[in-house]
């Protein structure tokens, strides 16, 4: 924003503070002769104040809707980088959508059209009114956790990859992505693509489609949204930054372009390193609920093949595992299913996912790592040399290097 | 709690648990918990709950973590994630332990 150019805060600021002086020099001093004259400027400054305040605040009072506002999914983990990439990511959808005229009606008020820097909106966060078929609406900044002017331009300065994009209508923002990696970059990526578009494609149709429709992104939706787009943004900037090669952990040397196409899975497990523990034990929570494989292989496939869905999530985790956690999202009333699937056949998708989760406990809460809880490290170590002693464990290294390993005992 | 106990909980959840678990544990070590068992020592699994419900001792849950740490795990950042997590537990029993009345009075005592 140009540095001269007023908004209407900066106007109600620059009116208050004066207001503040006179009112404090009418405290201590008065104006002697000249006070009825400065009494009468100050009831000017007064309704000027009045009205400018229903400038700024007014429209935005009247889009609170009684919804769960993503900002208070995002009060779950409100100082998660990601979390905030990812907010950021989908203000920049609201962007494209206020940019269009159906919704820029949507932004006026008794014929008062606001005028908003597209930066401010981002700050705003937005909810999502299930009436009004999807559209995005914006909340007024203090009733939402507001990213403060820093925070925004830390990530605004970036150069992330989703600033030129041309998205448009509610698949838009990600098949620009994918127009951008496939056409702009040459990269042949439809694994990223697809996922990335299940996470904003449900999302919205959770928004149109169900009534009641209460979340319109689940916190795990958008640690997978930013997940993504931190893992391609770094790909990305190495690429623009440092330079045509992208270096392997193993030391080996690949151009940027051919370690996507060659490794994917290789880059997404590279870039797991950049996400904090905390982060990456929350993503994978659904994951490591996951029942024993071979059972969630099964559902998966009477998933799939029964409502023709494709429940892949992310790349490089298995499609088991991504429908284990889709079965956990839909308990949570949290999923993408919701929204793309009539009710009669959701009922029907809950119904699986119950009787799939509830069939396995004790699987699952191996699989859990916090139903270890209270047991120590050290106490660990020494059931391991209980259970192979070192003689033994020597041994056994060196048999399993001369043979093919082979089930043993009756617990097979 | 025995050795043989020990062994005979781990191998009862193992055997409640089954093939898509056992399979990935080698078989010396499959081997290893049946023979060292205590077979006079009955154990009850309920497979409708979940293993921190089973009553199992602290020294079969920590074997059980082992096995899962060496053997279910095959990622390596999920195993660094599970080590971390035990040495959290650790830590933050030490430092119960360290606010706690009763450790304080203890080394109070030891410095009269």
């Amino acid at each position: 924003m140009p540095i001269n150019e007023h908004t209407p805060q900066d106007t109600l600021d620059s009116l208050m503070d004066e207001y503040k002086q006179l009112d404090a020099q009418r405290k201590t001093t008065g104006w002697g002769e000249r006070d009825t004259e400065m009494a009468a400027y100050m009831a000017k400054l007064e309704t000027q104040i009045s009205i400018t305040k229903k400038t700024v605040l007014a429209p935005l009072d009247a889009y609170r809707v009684q919804t769960t506002t993503l900002a208070d999914r995002l009060n779950y983990t409100g100082r998660n980088p990601l979390v905030k990439l990812a907010s950021l990511v989908l203000g920049r959808l609201v962007k494209t959508r206020y940019e269009q005229s159906a919704f820029r009606k949507q932004w006026t008020l008794d014929g008062l059209e606001i005028d908003t820097s597209m930066d401010e909106l981002y700050r705003l966060g937005f909810v999502c009114n299930s009436e009004k078929k999807g559209i995005m609406e914006l909340k007024p900044a203090d009733e939402v956790r507001a990213f403060s002017d820093a925070e925004v331009q830390e990530v605004l300065s970036s150069p992330y990859l989703f600033g030129d994009m041309n998205m448009v209508d509610r698949y838009g923002f990600m098949q620009g992505l994918g127009q951008f990696i496939s056409k702009d970059l040459g990269i042949d990526c439809p694994q990223i693509h697809l996922n990335a578009n299940i996470v904003i494609e449900g999302a919205l149709h959770g928004a149109s489609e169900v009534k009641d429709a209460r979340v319109l992104i689940s916190p795990r939706e958008l640690y997978g949204l930013g997940y993504m787009l931190n893992t391609l943004s770094h790909e990305l900037r190495h690429q623009w930054q440092k330079g045509k090669d992208y270096i392997y952990e193993d030391g080996s040397k690949v151009g940027f372009v051919e370690s996507i196409r060659s490794k994917p899975y290789k880059v997404t497990s590279r870039h797991r390193d950049n996400i904090t523990g905390e982060v990456y034990r929350e993503f994978h929570l659904g994951y490591r609920l996951a029942p024993a494989e071979v059972d969630a292989r099964e559902y998966a496939r009477s998933m799939n093949k029964k409502y023709n869905i494709d429940t892949h999530f992310e790349a490089g985790i298995s499609e088991e595992q991504n429908v284990a956690a889709a079965a956990i999202e839909i308990l949570n009333g949290e999923t993408t299913l919701n929204g793309a699937l009539s009710q009669e056949t959701r009922k029907a998708v809950i119904k699986n996912a119950q009787e799939f989760l509830v069939k396995y406990p004790l699987q699952q809460s191996v699989l859990w790592q916090e139903a270890f809880n209270g047991i120590f490290k050290d106490k660990v170590a020494q059931m391991g040399k209980m259970l192979m002693p070192d003689n033994e464990l020597a041994q056994a290294k060196e048999k399993a290097a001369l043979r093919e390993p082979k089930q043993g005992g009756d617990l097979r | 709690m025995t050795a043989a106990k020990i062994f005979s909980e781990v191998y009862a959840i193992l055997q409640a648990l089954g093939g898509s678990f056992t399979s990935k544990i080698p078989a010396d070590v499959l081997e290893r918990i049946e023979k060292e068992r205590d077979m006079d020592y009955t154990v009850h699994i309920n497979e409708n709950k979940p293993i921190d419900r089973q009553g199992l001792s602290g020294d079969s849950m920590a074997m059980l973590a082992y096995i899962r740490l060496e053997y279910w795990l095959t990622d390596e950042q999920d195993k660094q994630g599970f080590l971390e997590f035990l040495k959290k537990n650790e830590n933050e029993f030490n430092e119960k332990l360290a606010n706690s009345g009763s450790l304080r009075a203890i080394l109070a005592r030891i410095k009269k």
